[in-house]
């Protein structure tokens, strides 16, 4: 068995496929017909990005243990919810809350974790003692208004207070220091409302200052929906719902809050969703493109029908064995058929323009096709070969995704070249194409032929020097390990969640730890509270306030001052317009009065100035200032009769619905480890990593998984690419038996390689999650395109770029970077940098091919 | 056994009853503020023509028993109060009586037929019953008082007063008490003694 016998074989075949074309192009037709049938059946697609990994990996099992014991953070849909005055945004996120829990159609579960009740009633206790003094001090200075507002919760409550520190200052020489800053909020929002601007006066900034806003800007309505399996977009209906429920809330609909969402649903939801976006259009583009570019390289449609046709058999057989073999497709190895074409395109142009020219030289039909597949059958079947051992390298990686692809496409490649030299040749002979008058390489490339073969030692050390750019550039070659990288920055979910990376608070990017025991839980939050990249630590301990002797006693020291106050005889009915501005013109003439007495008080001037003109205003601004100053009193009023109520807090105080995000029923305790913002590059997060599993090597968390699936990404493609390498070495020894021959199809790969290397320091272009997935498919095409021009060379053809087969490579090259260059147009930006990557390693490669090639090779011509 | 499980019974039984809500604690709890209406009266009534130091005798042992001044004056000086020395605390509570006294002097020196009435149930917030109040002048326009009770020392006293029925004297006092207490209970006792001084000097 040797080459010489390949090419007898295969010419065999294709000379028989020939003579009963009819009866093998039927067979085929039903074949595609049959895999079409059997793959719509049984080959899935799932989606889970979770399955492209090894499940035997530690950190997977470590992630999946950790998704089993906190189901409650899984398939997620998350609202974020900001508006001008924090009361809005705790009103439109608790209506919207109760807007999905009844909507059980979409939503499984609706958690408003921010708001438990029992935060609400022990939430002084997390103050530091002295902030904490600060605030109560600030609202026993606001006694007097909330008495009064308390038992007349009103804007003539408020006036009424207003004529009482007017008197108390007439007659008392009471101190009005207390209240200047509850004071100047209070004119500025009637200063806006009479200016025409109404927004509603935030009394828990009034009364808690820079309190109000300490727990960041963003309340959260955590709602896991009801997912539509199988569906690219599975949270979709619920998103809908989700959308339209927010847009019937008020303060939604006035413009003062937003929601938004985001959350694990949103971002997979989004991102297929631009990825399919992107696909149809560059499906259409790329289809059009590829027509042309058969048309330039065949100039018949009698030879682009059979080409289509032995693309489609080949793709749906691939299919067929995709079903078969692996039955369910994952986001990567459903690329297989970009792959698939991409190569496939190759060998049957490289078959047609080939049997272009034997046509021209034979002119007779049948004769040409047996020596087309007689010259071109080896060598396509040593490309399909090299190809697939390319792919077939990835399967004993832990990339499960991509091991898969691997297969599919590895085993794509030998039906490919089969479908190439059978069904080809049977669908070329019943389209009768034509004969070819003229010859089919191009003159050009002669012309160019002779150029580098004169300068050729110029050409070749330009491209050594440039290898070893590269070579020096390959270990400087950057991973980007941020999986939101390869999202599209400009959906709703992708925003949102950049937002909130702002605040270590909301860093989705945590470490997560189960301790044995919350005690154990302490320990290790001890340990790594030090640390330099660790902005904070939670666990269930820190639900348990400190110092709280001293905060309770402070508590119970106000609640002594303020409780009576804050219960009143009884509330006062809301009032009439007229009974506002009677109030107004009643504590405009009190301040009035006491005016002279501080010339200096600015405010308490502005305050008297607003009432004066509240005083002679309409009903409708009147009622306006009613609402705007008192809208969310009643609620803060309630908020701060509870908070005074506060009451020792222990571990076995804290309420199960809290608890259990925090605690495993079997006792076991979850510790969050939050990084610094400068944990937040793919550097800065490896270090955060690193720091805390030094501490506890056994943690987890989207951190750690994050770092870990790069390590496993990256070592699979170095194991797989050492591998193709290895097993395309080989095999080229083997079929080619000569190793300077298989050294001359090496040698242009590597090179190739290296250039993109190089391509990719200069535009820049770090790899990332998906455009990794291209080389493999480099190392095929590469590959294949050596094969040609070196069998060639063997074969004794000596211009190279004159060829038939130059012309093959040519337009095999157009379109296969017509077919990834629309990859590069899609909105999803690892799509398009796995289109950039691909169509600039194609590049590199046909420099490698069409340039290195014919001057290696003139070198070692003799004279 | 027995005689210990029923002693243990029967003082249950004497918390359930003493702290029972009711008519009777409302008829003790209005009490003082009864007291104390007839004798702010009785001042009114001796008006401006009897000297200052003979009211102010007259008034102040009711003010003594009626109010917890030591209570009162603990809160509104707040988490200060502890650290202050003994002879500096006693200084400051006698400082803030004579104040409160006068005070009382001082506002009420004349009757023009005005009426106290004081409710005859209260209200129970916290620990505390709310015993609520009205000073109705001969014009008509009566200003609600609700009192704060609170036993104190075996006795229902007046821990804070609420003009208005909403507005805490003893809030009104601690935001004031802690701009000064930042001087030290000095400046403090400074400023209780000055303005006793302006009240009795007014009233001359």
């Amino acid at each position: 068995m040797g080459r010489m016998s390949a090419s007898r074989a295969i010419g065999q075949l294709v000379a028989f496929a020939q003579r009963r074309a009819g009866p093998v192009v039927a067979a085929g037709l039903l074949a595609a017909l049959f895999s079409i049938w059997f793959a719509a059946g049984h080959l899935g697609i799932t989606t889970d990005i979770a399955l492209l990994f090894s499940p035997e990996l530690p950190y997977r099992q470590r992630a999946v243990m950790l998704e089993r014991a906190f189901p409650q953070f899984q398939d997620l849909l998350v609202a974020v919810i900001d508006a001008e005055v924090p009361e809005e945004a705790d009103a439109t996120a608790a209506a919207l809350a109760s807007a999905l829990a009844v909507d059980t159609a979409h939503f499984r579960t609706v958690r408003r974790p921010d708001a438990l009740p029992w935060l609400h009633r022990e939430g002084l206790l997390f103050l530091a003692p002295d902030r904490l003094t600060d605030l109560l001090d600030r609202t026993v200075d606001a006694q007097p208004f909330l008495g009064r507002l308390a038992a007349d919760p009103s804007a003539r409550g408020l006036f009424g207070a207003f004529s009482l520190l007017a008197i108390g200052v007439e007659q008392g020489g009471m101190n009005l220091d207390p209240y200047q800053s509850a004071l100047e909020g209070v004119h500025r929002t009637m200063a806006d409302v009479i200016a025409g601007h109404r927004e509603p006066l935030s009394w828990m900034r009034l009364l808690g200052g820079d309190l109000a806003d300490m727990g960041g800007r963003y309340r959260f309505v955590l709602a896991q929906p009801v997912l539509a399996r199988g569906e690219l977009e599975s949270g979709g209906a619920a998103t809908r719902a989700l959308r339209e429920a927010a847009a019937q809330l008020e303060f939604v609909r006035a413009g003062s809050a937003r929601v938004r969402i985001t959350g694990q649903v949103a971002l997979s939801d989004e991102e297929f969703g631009t990825v399919a976006r992107g696909a149809v259009q560059g499906m259409v583009i790329s289809i059009t493109l590829i027509t042309l570019w058969l048309f330039l390289a065949v100039r018949s449609w009698r030879l682009i029908v059979p080409i289509l046709g032995t693309l489609a058999l080949g793709l749906t057989l691939t299919l067929l064995f995709a079903a078969a073999a692996v039955g369910t497709l994952n986001v990567v190895s459903v690329g297989f058929g970009i792959l698939f074409i991409g190569i496939a395109v190759d060998f049957a142009i490289q078959f047609s323009v080939r049997y272009r020219d034997m046509r021209h030289r034979h002119g007779d039909p049948v004769l040409a096709m047996e020596e087309t597949g007689r010259a071109v059958g080896a060598q396509i079947l040593v490309a399909a070969v090299a190809t697939s051992a390319g792919f077939l390298a990835f399967l004993p990686t832990d990339f499960r995704g991509v091991a898969e692809l691997g297969l599919i496409a590895g085993t794509g490649m030998l039906i490919a070249f089969a479908c190439t030299v059978v069904f080809l040749p049977a669908a070329i002979s019943l389209m009768r194409p034509r004969g070819e008058p003229a010859e089919v390489g191009y003159r050009l490339g002669g012309w160019l032929d002779s150029v580098i073969r004169r300068r050729r030692h110029a050409v070749l050390a330009v491209f050594v020097a440039l290898g070893g750019v590269g070579a020096v550039q390959v270990p400087h070659l950057v991973f980007d390990s941020d999986p939101l990288h390869t999202k599209n920055p400009a959906t709703e979910a992708m925003r949102t969640l950049y937002d909130l990376m702002d605040s270590p608070l909301t860093n989705p990017f945590t470490i997560t730890i189960l301790a044995a025991n919350p005690a154990e839980a302490e320990a290790v939050a001890d340990r790594l509270h030090p640390l330099p990249l660790v902005e904070t630590v939670l666990s269930i301990n820190s639900f348990v306030p400190a110092d709280q002797p001293q905060k309770l006693a402070l508590i119970a020291d106000a609640a002594n001052i303020l409780q009576i106050g804050l219960t009143p005889r009884a509330v006062a009915a809301p009032p009439s317009a007229a009974q506002i501005r009677a109030s107004a013109a009643a504590a405009s003439d009190d301040i009035a009065r006491v005016l002279p007495k501080r010339p200096a008080d600015r405010t308490l001037a502005g305050i008297a100035a607003d009432l004066r003109a509240l005083a002679g205003a309409s009903d409708a601004t009147l009622l306006a200032i009613d609402s705007a100053l008192t809208r969310f009193l009643p609620m803060q009023l309630d908020q701060l009769r509870t908070a005074l109520l506060a009451e020792p807090v222990t571990l076995a105080a804290i309420p199960p619905e809290l608890a259990r995000d925090w605690l495993l029923p079997d006792g076991r305790a979850r510790v969050q480890v939050l990084p610094r913002n400068a944990a937040r590059n793919s550097a800065g997060l490896a270090a955060f990593v690193a720091e805390v599993t030094a501490v506890a090597p056994q943690a987890g968390g989207s951190a750690v998984t994050i770092q870990a699936t790069s390590a496993t990404i990256v070592g699979a493609f170095r194991a797989a690419a050492l591998g193709a390498l290895g097993a395309i070495a080989v095999l080229l020894a083997v079929s080619l038996r000569r190793a300077l021959d298989a050294a001359l199809v090496l040698a242009p790969l590597l090179l190739s390689a290296l250039l993109t290397a190089i391509a990719m320091m200069l535009l820049p272009l770090p790899l990332n999650y998906a455009n990794i997935i291209a080389l493999p498919l480099l190392l095929g095409v590469g590959v294949s395109f050596n094969i040609y021009f070196v069998m060639n060379w063997r074969a004794g053809q000596v211009a190279v770029l004159g060829s038939p087969t130059a012309r093959a490579i040519l337009f095999s090259a157009l379109t296969t970077g017509t077919a990834f260059g629309s990859l590069a147009l899609s909105a999803h930006p690892g799509t398009a940098s796995m289109g950039m990557l691909l169509m600039t390693s194609l590049l590199c490669t046909l420099v490698a091919s069409l340039v290195f090639i014919p001057a290696l090779l003139a070198c070692l011509r003799p004279r | 056994m027995i005689d210990r499980r029923a002693i243990v019974l029967g003082l249950a039984c004497l918390g359930v009853v003493v702290s029972l809500p009711g008519r009777a604690v409302a008829s003790e709890a209005t009490a003082p503020v009864e007291r104390l209406y007839a004798a702010l009266l009785g001042i009114m009534k001796q008006g401006r023509s009897t000297p200052f130091a003979q009211r102010y005798d007259a008034i102040a042992p009711v003010v003594d028993a009626v109010f917890d001044l030591p209570g009162i004056l603990q809160v509104s000086v707040g988490q200060h109060w502890a650290a202050l020395p003994a002879d500096e605390q006693a200084a400051l509570l006698e400082a803030y009586r004579r104040y409160t006294v006068s005070t009382y002097v001082a506002n009420f020196d004349n009757f023009n037929g005005q009426r106290f009435e004081v409710m005859p149930t209260s209200r129970t917030v916290g620990r505390d019953e709310v015993v609520q109040s009205r000073i109705i002048s001969a014009s008509g326009a009566p200003r609600e008082l609700d009192y704060a009770m609170r036993p104190v020392r075996g006795a229902w006293r007046i821990v804070d007063v609420l003009f208005d029925g909403s507005i805490s004297r003893l809030a009104v006092q601690r935001s004031d008490f802690r701009g000064l207490m930042a001087g030290g209970g000095a400046a403090l006792l400074a400023s209780l003694r000055q303005k006793t001084a302006d009240l009795e000097a007014n009233a001359r």
